[in-house]
């Protein structure tokens, strides 16, 4: 066979643990379609805002900065042991590292669940209802939305971390172990402008 | 090396260069190597195995399948209503049938047609043309495919028990709110856009990355088949525009079902947020059905006239610019609703300038038959009745775009016969002419000829005869979506001609699916290639193996199959597990070799659990808690390793 007319790959690795994996891109591509959904909600709330006369309705007291406040920063400490886990599972010796990893999580896991926690105590804190006002209406679904992806997020990692327990664990699963945390970092970025809006704005008007 | 700008006039009938295994002997696998890669690939046996499939050609083939059943089924809709308007005063239909059917008939055609046939084709051929063994994500694929399948189930399934949605296929609040629809029509028509859209969605993720990661080595971003370039365009337009609309339908369904008050302004909404999110999906939809349509029609122009397509770059880049403008022409849907005026105007000259990318399109296409001696095959005829049909529409395009006109002609049966020219010239009569170019590809027989060629002209009269009058009756005043009219408006002859045109079409289309099916009896074989075509899905047989290519090919031009003595293999892939070669985005360099998921029951079962919410939804909201926690069984199961090394099969070698 002539040389010229084949290009060996054999020595090519058969997993990468960066951003050339297919696995990382599906992850991309999720934040992507997500990304535009929480657009389309904000574009909601300001649309709104502009067309309607009164909103929030006057009447209405803000929402209780308390629990958003700790929300915020609960979801924000949770990162730290993704981060660390992440950081370990970059090193791609899932034999030596999986233990580790998983502890990491399920401390990430309690520190989630404190975040969604605080969240059913952010409901009631707005003071008003899903089906009071269209204000409601866009605050209870953003509040919503954002718990169900927080939900999914959870639940990624705590199937993930038993996985790394088990002894099927190879190192595909550190890949996955990069990917949640990917989608998961997305969630807590996107809750900062959401914060704004269901937090800060009703105090400037 | 050649490339597509030097001039084009060679002679046409160039000579035909040797078939791809003898010019490229390396390309094949010794026996026991082949077997064990149809071993790794292969879907499994029995009814059971089929609802495993993750295999792109199996999955690429339901969609288009069952998108063709549900054209028969909008068809049939639509030949009601003809029926119906044949005369004045008929009785065949009465109002509340007549809106149901309407909205049926424009909700089958846009969501469970036009968009999935796209889809499932392009699930087809985008691994095959860009020379790889699967789709990124192929459990992604199978699981996007049930979803759809149930979402058609499910609004049929409305349709037959009298719960049809009557408010037209964008159904506006408040007509479609809860004070005015107070029947679940509605909600079971909400909750299908999100079936349909969670299916395109998952399709644009799984497109994408194949086309961007698993590229033949060599196959740089300006070797990618035109096609494969129009398909990579319309995923981003989904990834930008499907979740408008979700969010469009789950407000409304929240509305209705929970009290919500998104689009009442008693209580601070706005109906009309939801126009702007519907249109804000709405006019790209239309993109996301005709931009896949320009990448066949480049497809079957290149094979036709035998030399490469002129203008490649600009064609691509005109493409994407019509993506791109597609998001900026919303408004131009609402231009009735007494927006600020200047605002109109922004969207008059965003619409106008569509016609631009459009142009370029044209005379790129028109350079490439400047000369060439192109063979009237059916697929080239359809592209021919493409051009005709589509600029007809076009020009009446631009005429809605301009304000003062649009509001004369607002809801009459003109907007009707513009958006079927633009639908049925930009979309179908491409898609029937690649189905007709493809077919060979897809069961390894040709289609009739002689039959084709009458599909062709019966569908071109019957089209014009139906939605050509249509014009006149929307100047003369008929509205749309009226279930009848009185003798003395006159409309009666122009009606009967739609009619019998209507008939004309049916006739077309059962012509067509006559031919397939003599075809797939006793059609003569195609052959790897039989239209002398140059990109990679004509390497391998037709239909092609499990695994699509022996060995991995490398490519060095956009027209590799013109050119085999340029092309070279991959060795070094394993043959004994589902391997496929990643590249990189922009040159294709050889990355890495990943390793796929194989067959698996629990995309479908992931499709229930959520079809579970949707549909139990409609009738109360703790269907959700159901469907979540069926939703993490699902997860747990798709995801749990089964215990055997990654990418081999779970039976042992027989
Ligand atoms: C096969 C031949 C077809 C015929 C004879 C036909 C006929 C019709 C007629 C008569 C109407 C208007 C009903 C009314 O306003 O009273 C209509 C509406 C519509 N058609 Fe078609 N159609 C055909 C194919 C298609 C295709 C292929 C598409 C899309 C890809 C399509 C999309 C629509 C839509 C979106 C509406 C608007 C429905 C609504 O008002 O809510 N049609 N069609």
């Amino acid at each position: 066979m002539s040389s010229r007319r084949t290009v060996d790959v054999s020595r090519l690795p058969d997993i990468t643990l960066d951003s050339g994996a297919l696995f990382w891109w599906a992850t991309a591509g999720l934040i992507a379609i997500e990304a535009m959904s929480f657009a389309i909600i904000i574009a909601t709330f300001i649309y709104l805002r502009m067309t309607v006369t009164d909103w929030p309705p006057p009447t209405l007291p803000p929402p209780d900065l308390r629990w958003g406040i700790a929300g915020l920063v609960v979801l924000v400490i949770s990162c730290v042991p993704i981060r660390m886990a992440e950081k370990i599972a970059g090193r791609g010796r899932p034999e030596e590292d999986r233990r580790r990893i998983a502890a990491l999580i399920r401390v990430f896991l309690l520190i989630a669940a404190v975040a969604v926690a605080i969240r059913l105590l952010e409901f009631p804190g707005t003071h008003c209802k899903w089906n009071n006002s269209a204000y409601g209406s866009v605050i209870w679904t953003t509040l919503g939305i954002h718990l169900l992806e927080a939900l999914a997020g959870f639940a990624e990692f705590a199937v993930v971390a038993a996985v790394l327990v088990g002894s099927h664990a190879e190192e595909k699963h550190l890949l996955d172990v990069r990917a949640c945390a990917l989608f998961w970092y997305f969630i807590v970025a996107v809750w900062i402008p959401l914060f704004g809006m269901i937090y800060v704005f009703p105090r400037l008007s | 090396m050649k490339t597509s700008r030097e001039p084009v006039r060679k002679p046409p009938a160039a000579p035909e260069p040797a078939p791809l295994p003898a010019a490229l002997p390396e390309a094949e696998l010794p026996a026991h190597e082949r077997e064990e890669l149809r071993r790794a690939f292969e879907t499994q046996r029995g009814f059971f195995g089929s609802l495993k499939s993750v295999d792109h050609k199996v999955i690429g083939k339901r969609y288009v399948i069952t998108a063709l059943v549900f054209f028969v089924l909008g068809g049939i809709e639509a030949m009601t209503m003809r029926l119906q308007l044949a005369k004045p005063e008929n009785s065949l239909l009465g109002p509340d049938l007549y809106n149901q059917v309407f909205t049926m008939h424009g909700t089958t055609m846009m969501f469970l047609f036009a968009v999935p046939v796209m889809e499932g084709l392009a699930v087809y051929f985008v691994p095959l043309m860009v020379g790889t063994r699967n789709v990124a994500f192929p459990k992604l694929n199978a699981f996007g495919y049930w979803i759809y399948v149930l979402g058609g189930a499910f609004v049929y399934g409305g349709f037959f028990l009298n719960r049809g949605n009557d408010t037209g296929w964008f159904s506006y609040v408040p007509l479609s709110g809860p004070q005015y629809a107070p029947s679940h029509r509605v909600d079971i028509w909400a909750n299908m856009i999100t079936f349909t859209e969670v299916s395109a969605l998952a399709v644009a993720i799984e497109i994408i990355v194949t086309a961007f990661k698993q590229r033949a080595p060599g196959m740089s971003l300006n070797r990618i088949p035109l096609f494969v370039w129009s398909v990579i365009t319309t995923n981003f337009m989904v990834i930008f525009a499907m979740p408008a609309v979700m969010l469009a339908s789950g407000y409304l369904a929240l509305d209705r079902l929970v009290g919500t008050h998104f689009f009442n302004p008693a209580e601070g909404g706005d109906p009309l947020l939801y126009q702007h999110l519907f249109w804000f999906f709405g006019h790209p939809e239309v993109y996301i059905i005709f931009i896949p349509a320009l990448g066949m029609v480049s497809t079957i122009l290149a094979a036709s006239t035998k030399r490469p397509i002129f203008g490649y770059t600009a064609l691509v880049l005109s493409v994407v610019a019509t993506a791109f403008l597609g998001f900026g022409l919303w408004v131009h849907h609402m231009f009735a609703t007494g927006l600020p005026q200047l605002g109109e105007s922004f969207f008059t000259v965003a619409s106008m300038m569509i016609a631009i990318p459009s142009g370029v399109q044209i005379f790129c296409w028109i350079r490439s038959l400047w000369g060439s001696r192109p063979r009237m095959t059916t697929p080239f005829l359809f592209v021919l009745g493409f051009f005709f049909i589509f600029i007809a529409g076009g020009m009446t395009g631009v005429m809605l775009a301009s304000v003062p006109f649009n509001l004369q002609v607002h809801d009459t049966f003109f907007v009707v016969a513009h958006f079927h020219y633009v639908l049925i010239g930009g979309a179908v009569f491409p898609l029937f002419g690649a189905l007709t170019f493809w077919f060979p590809k897809l069961t390894g027989r040709l289609l009739s000829e002689t039959l084709g060629r009458w599909t062709f002209a019966v569908m071109f009269v019957g089209f014009n005869l139906t939605f050509g009058p249509m014009h006149w009756l929307g100047f003369r005043g008929m509205p749309r979506r009226v279930y009848t009219y009185l003798p003395e408006m006159g409309w009666g002859p122009a009606n009967l001609a739609a009619t019998i045109g209507a008939g004309m079409l049916g006739v077309g289309v059962l012509l067509f699916l006559i031919n397939a099916a003599r075809s797939l009896r006793s059609g003569e074989a195609a052959g790897n290639n039989p239209w002398g075509a140059s990109t990679l899905e004509w390497a391998t047989s037709s239909p092609p193996p499990p695994y699509n290519f022996e060995r991995i090919l490398v490519v060095s031009n956009r027209d590799p199959l013109w050119k085999p003595e340029e092309m070279a293999v991959v060795t070094g892939m394993r043959t004994d597990r589902r391997e496929v070669l990643t590249t990189r985005p922009l040159d294709a360099e050889p990355d890495h070799r990943a390793v796929l998921v194989g067959p698996s029951i629990w995309p479908l079962f992931l499709a229930f659990a959520l079809a579970v919410g949707l549909v139990g939804s409609v009738f109360t909201p703790w269907a959700i808690l159901l469907s979540g926690f069926l939703f993490l069984v699902a997860m747990i199961g798709w995801y749990w390793p089964k215990g055997e090394p990654s990418g081999h099969n779970a039976r042992t070698a027989s």
